[in-house]
């Protein structure tokens, strides 16, 4: 609004000031009227809603006609974001480590030193220019050029060889439909999640099998490290400003990173493949997730038991924030929210499927029908149920899931009956797919 | 032994000694070196903006109310509205999210902001009161 020469009055509590000036500054602001009010607004009585409003209504009425900036300019503007700036720095491995994670250039753990020889090797493997500015990482704003691809590639232990990868997965994760501002500043504790299919898996021993989510996947760890690098560092998204997950999750260390068990996947169509990607085609997917849940169904022989228990878990994983009747294809609203979940199914777990269920639609469409919850279980405002559904009460069995549409299936992992399950974050619109480039 | 013998292991025994006797953590020290790195953390990409020019007196003025859908956001923003009412009659008060529902959402994108702000701005809006809750 104060774009567009129209005055604003922010009222934010006490704990969300700084996520507030955060943003305030990212879209070039250097201040702005603010009301504060005492924590929190949300899960509140009326009553109390009512006083906060009674106490900060003088204060709104003063910032309304009086309020002045006292800041009239953002420092650290208009520098060329290439090259990067050079560090010249004395001391052991150690205290270099020290000085990164000071300076919010690491996220605690060890990092491997971007040094000019070893970001010229990584460089090498790709044909962009290093110069190319690839994202302006929200919410900081800070410009990431492929040189700056290259050092956090060099920091998080990749190897010249991941640099198309690398770039496939920034263009994935800087799309509008991922929603990179909102999941990297909001309460709940988010993760990407990446995807990647098509003959690089084998190629750069990307990790699909046992263990894959887990240690020792050198790889699929150093891919991962690398994406919340990105954000954390040239994104800028650190607790407790501006990044405000309540208590967060280690996904938001190294990003959730795996392949696709494709040679496992019993209805032989990968999930690039299923949405109009060549078998050939090196393709990455990424979405924001809440965290995930797991299915340790060891018992069902017959594919609709074992689908009946991961229903379930459709239907309740990201309890509290999923709405009724939720719509893949509609954006986000209060009333369509977590619309689609990932089925990461175990081969075991696939196989027993695909015997009764040979083809994948039939799939979607048995856990979307099945993944029902009862009405109590939805949190009050966000389930609104058509009229068409017919009469209810709060017992009555509601699906979470509009249509198949909502249900994506990947074949991942090892030996075990053990799938996952994981749901995006609210505001995330679909899974954003990019082809590698070579 | 020879005279150059004895006076050899006058110093290599006393040497030898000093060596085996040292702390191991001594000669596994980290070594101090120059380093030269790039800063990861990229430069800002942010166009200055200055804060639009500010109102003196609400007398008369249009007050619009915006909710991002957090919950109680919308309580808040309706007992402001009353107390407008009660207090400053004068002022003219549109609760946006009930003219607009598509209002009613974090934006999630600058194109979104955009248009939120587009549709609050054709309601001739002189200052916004914004809640953002959580």
């Amino acid at each position: 609004m104060e774009k567009f020469g129209i005055p604003t009055v922010t009222v934010a509590t006490t704990a969300f000031l700084g996520l507030a000036r955060t943003t305030m500054e990212s879209i070039g602001l250097p201040d702005m009227a603010f009301v504060e009010v005492s924590h929190p607004m949300g899960m509140v009585s009326m009553e109390e809603i009512r006083a906060k409003a009674d106490q900060s209504f003088a204060e709104i009425l003063r910032m309304a006609t009086q309020w002045k900036p006292t800041r009239t300019e953002i420092p650290g503007l208009g520098k060329p974001p290439y090259p990067a700036e050079r560090i010249k720095f004395r001391g052991t491995y150690e205290s270099l480590n020290k000085m990164f994670y000071e300076k919010n250039w690491s996220l605690g753990l060890p990092i491997i030193p971007p040094t000019p020889e070893a970001v010229a090797e990584m460089l090498k493997g790709t044909s962009r220019k290093p110069d190319e500015v690839v994202w302006v990482v929200p919410p900081r704003m800070g410009q990431l050029t492929v040189e700056l691809v290259a050092s956090l590639g060099v920091m998080a232990g990749c190897k010249p060889e991941h640099m198309p990868l690398l770039l496939a997965i920034v263009k994935a994760i800087s799309h509008p439909d991922y929603d990179w501002r909102g999941s990297s500043t909001t309460t709940a504790p988010t993760a990407p999640v990446i995807i990647i299919n098509g003959p690089i898996i084998d190629e750069l021993g990307i990790r699909n099998s046992t263990g894959a989510l887990g240690g020792q996947q050198s790889v699929n760890i150093a891919l991962g490290y690398f994406v919340n690098l990105v954000g954390d560092i040239v994104g800028g998204s650190i607790p407790p400003d501006p990044d405000k997950s309540t208590l967060g999750s280690r996904e938001d260390l190294v990003a959730v990173v795996l392949g696709e068990n494709e040679k496992q996947n019993p209805w032989k169509q990968s999930y690039a493949a299923e949405h109009g990607f060549k078998p050939t085609d090196n393709v990455v997917t990424a979405f924001s997730a809440y965290m995930g849940t797991n299915n340790t169904d060891h018992t069902s022989v017959k594919g609709s038991q074992l689908l009946n228990t991961l229903s379930l878990g459709a239907a309740s994983v990201a309890c509290g924030i999923t709405s009724c009747f939720t719509q893949f294809e509609k954006p986000y609203a209060i009333d369509n929210r977590v619309k689609f979940v990932f089925l990461f199914l175990a081969p075991e777990h696939a196989d027993t499927i695909y015997k009764d269920f040979p083809n994948k639609q039939a799939v979607k469409e048995y856990v979307a029908k099945k993944a029902v919850a009862p009405y109590w279980s939805y949190a009050p405002e966000i389930c609104k149920v058509p009229k068409e559904f017919g009469p209810y009460d709060e017992n009555t069995m509601i699906p979470r899931f509009a249509s198949p549409k909502s249900i994506h299936i990947v074949v991942a992992g090892g030996p075990g009956k053990q799938s996952q399950i994981w749901p995006p974050f609210t505001t995330v619109m679909r899974p954003v797919m990019v082809l590698v480039e070579k | 032994m020879g005279k150059r013998n004895f006076l050899r292991s006058l110093w290599i025994g006393p040497l030898l000694f000093g060596l085996l006797a040292l702390p191991a953590t001594v000669l596994a020290k980290e070594v101090i070196q120059e380093w030269e790195v790039i800063n990861p953390a990229g430069v800002l990409a942010i166009k200055p903006v200055k804060p639009a020019p500010r109102i003196t007196s609400l007398e008369g003025k249009t007050v619009i109310l915006r909710w991002n859908g957090k919950h109680n956001g919308n309580n808040y923003l309706e007992r402001i509205a009353e107390l407008f009412a009660e207090k400053r009659p004068g002022v003219k008060v549109i609760k946006v999210y009930e003219v607009d529902k598509s209002t009613i959402k974090i934006s999630g994108s600058n194109a979104e902001s955009a248009r939120i702000a587009k549709v609050i701005k054709d309601l001739q809006a002189d200052i916004v009161i914004a809640s953002q809750a959580d």
